[in-house]
């Protein structure tokens, strides 16, 4: 467990050593708003709610294919790059716990942005009576979905030792199970019989779920297998390079 | 201390590592020497555990690189070729990284910490990124994290490209201190610094070891044998006298240098010649220029051996 923490604490205070994680949060911060209150119309809609904060495609769609793959694409593409991943590979530690170890580091960078998003709910509380039940729900929600992406972006940039590479694949992973939830993708998919299907992989179909104000077993398990599969996928693809 | 059996590593239709089999034990400086690409690096990395051989064996300490990897990692401290320290980290966070991945108990890591950075002379650069450092100052905390342990086995990777000759001189001297009760193993392309300071020279050439032995053993095996060259006045038999000295295998006149005559003296067994020469001079009353071992001899070996090899091939 302590080589856990070793790890875990070196690459968590990497994001903060140079001014990736700064300038990627901010700009989270700043898209997350904007698209709330000036896209969504917040001001003037006469049903005012919380619940499209997350789930509007635009920011669902930025935090899945933006904002994580931009903080996981330096998770192993870097070491690569700089040679630095044969010390860590040669010190007494096993791959599994340099594995989970980057990719928690990683997600706590996710869950301190979007905790930072609170301010939202907090200050249209003051105008507009909340459900914070719902508001509860739509957070597990984002920060279960958050972690699959990490878990992917952390596999593609382990594939790679340039992290722009890193980056897009990423991106093209995350959009995949983002946009095969989307009802146009379901209706085309079912000419196929495969778009019900197809929708229980997507990471959209099971936001929905937290949105409206659910924690499903389902949608818990759907997490947890995904993340896992894509954590294994990056410990194999890290122990590869030996053969 | 080390073993290492058959080992054979092909990338793709590329061989790296072909047949390469070698002991060396506590106590010994082992240097590996051939030219880029032989294959020097790519034996590194499995003695490391960052990668696995096609087959073979190879264990470290008693423990088997495959069987019990952790346990060889723990008692090896490596310097990659690329030093590949972090850049994004000030020195001494990085040692307290370091030594915390080699778990070093709480109590004793300070310790630690202090003795490699006042072994490597780290200590003005402490507070400062080490992607602000010299390639320099950057190859020493290579070492220092490698030293951190006080690891039983120690394999360098070309340990002192990048320095300039003052610092050259200071890592060799350690090298030597440490290789009194360490195993150290250490890569290099410069003959000059390999034959310096090893007790056991090692030459890979396009994936096979083609030379094991001391320097002296090197280039016996070769038939090239010590060479001496002498200068000298006062005898015209001093040719017959030489060729009469034991050991001594071959002499060359190889002309006069202003008043001397000079003269090749090749010794049959590696031995030292030096002396009884100078001793055969005085007794017979020559007058001695001066004796001066060929420096180039062992150079000549290694390209002997490593273009035989390569024409192998």
């Amino acid at each position: 467990m302590s080589n856990f923490w070793t790890v875990y604490r070196r690459e968590f205070s990497a994001y903060f050593n140079s001014p990736i994680a700064y300038v990627v949060i901010v700009a989270f911060l700043l898209v997350m708003s904007f698209v709330f209150f000036l896209f969504m119309n917040f001001f003037s809609n006469p049903n005012p709610s919380f619940r499209p904060f997350f789930e509007n495609l635009f920011s669902f769609g930025f935090f899945c294919l933006v904002f994580i793959p931009a903080l996981t694409m330096r998770l192993w593409a870097e070491e690569k790059k700089q040679g630095s991943i044969e010390l860590l590979l040669t010190f007494p530690l096993n791959t599994s716990q340099v594995v989970l170890a980057k990719f928690f580091a990683c997600y706590t960078v996710v869950v301190v942005a979007v905790l930072a998003t609170l301010s939202v709910p907090i200050s249209i509380s003051y105008v507009l009576p909340l459900d914070w039940g719902v508001v509860f729900t739509n957070y597990v929600g984002i920060l279960a979905i958050a972690a699959v992406i990490v878990s992917l972006g952390g596999f593609t940039s382990a594939l790679t030792e340039n992290q722009m590479v890193g980056f897009i694949l990423a991106v093209i992973g995350s959009g995949i199970l983002t946009f095969i939830g989307f009802p146009r993708t379901v209706d085309f998919l079912n000419k196929f019989h495969l778009g019900d299907f197809m929708a229980e992989l997507g990471t959209y179909t099971h936001y929905q779920n937290f949105g409206k104000g659910l924690i499903d077993v389902v949608d818990l398990i759907y997490v947890i297998s995904m993340t896992t599969l894509f954590l294994i996928l990056n410990s194999f693809v890290v122990e590869s390079r030996k053969y | 201390m080390i073993e290492v059996k058959n080992i054979t590593k092909t990338y793709g239709a590329t061989v790296a590592v072909n047949d390469v089999s070698f002991s060396a034990d506590k106590g010994e400086i082992v240097g590996f020497l051939g030219p880029n690409g032989a294959g020097k690096s790519t034996t590194i990395k499995i003695l490391t555990c960052y990668i696995v051989a096609d087959s073979g064996n190879v264990s470290v300490a008693g423990h088997d690189v495959l069987e019990d990897s952790l346990g060889v990692r723990q008692v090896v401290g490596y310097l990659p070729e690329t030093t590949a320290v972090y850049l994004d980290m000030r020195v001494i966070d990085y040692l307290n990284f370091v030594a915390r991945a080699r778990q070093i108990a709480g109590g004793q890591r300070k310790a630690a910490i202090d003795r490699v950075i006042q072994l490597t002379g780290i200590e003005r650069m402490l507070k400062k990124d080490i992607g602000h450092l010299s390639k320099g100052y950057k190859q020493r905390v290579g070492i220092a994290q490698a030293l951190i342990h006080d690891p039983q086995v120690l394999i360098l990777d070309e340990p002192t490209s990048g320095l300039d000759p003052h610092q050259i001189i200071e890592i060799r001297k350690l090298i030597q201190d440490l290789g009194q009760e360490k195993l150290v193993l250490f890569s290099s392309h410069i003959l000059q610094e390999i034959s310096a300071i090893c007790t056991r020279l090692m030459v890979i050439c396009d994936g096979r070891l083609v030379a094991n032995g001391s320097p002296e053993e090197l280039v016996q095996q070769a038939g090239g044998g010590r060479a001496f060259k002498v200068q000298c006045q006062g005898s015209d038999d001093l040719s017959a006298r030489l060729q009469d000295l034991s050991g001594v295998s071959e002499v060359r006149e190889l002309g006069r240098v202003g008043d001397f005559n000079e003269i090749e003296v090749v010794s049959a067994t590696g031995q030292d010649l030096g002396p009884d020469i100078f001793d055969l001079a005085n007794n017979a009353g020559f007058r001695l220029g001066r004796i001066e071992e060929k420096s180039n001899t062992l150079e000549e070996v290694y390209l002997s051996l490593t273009a035989q090899a390569m024409k192998a091939s």
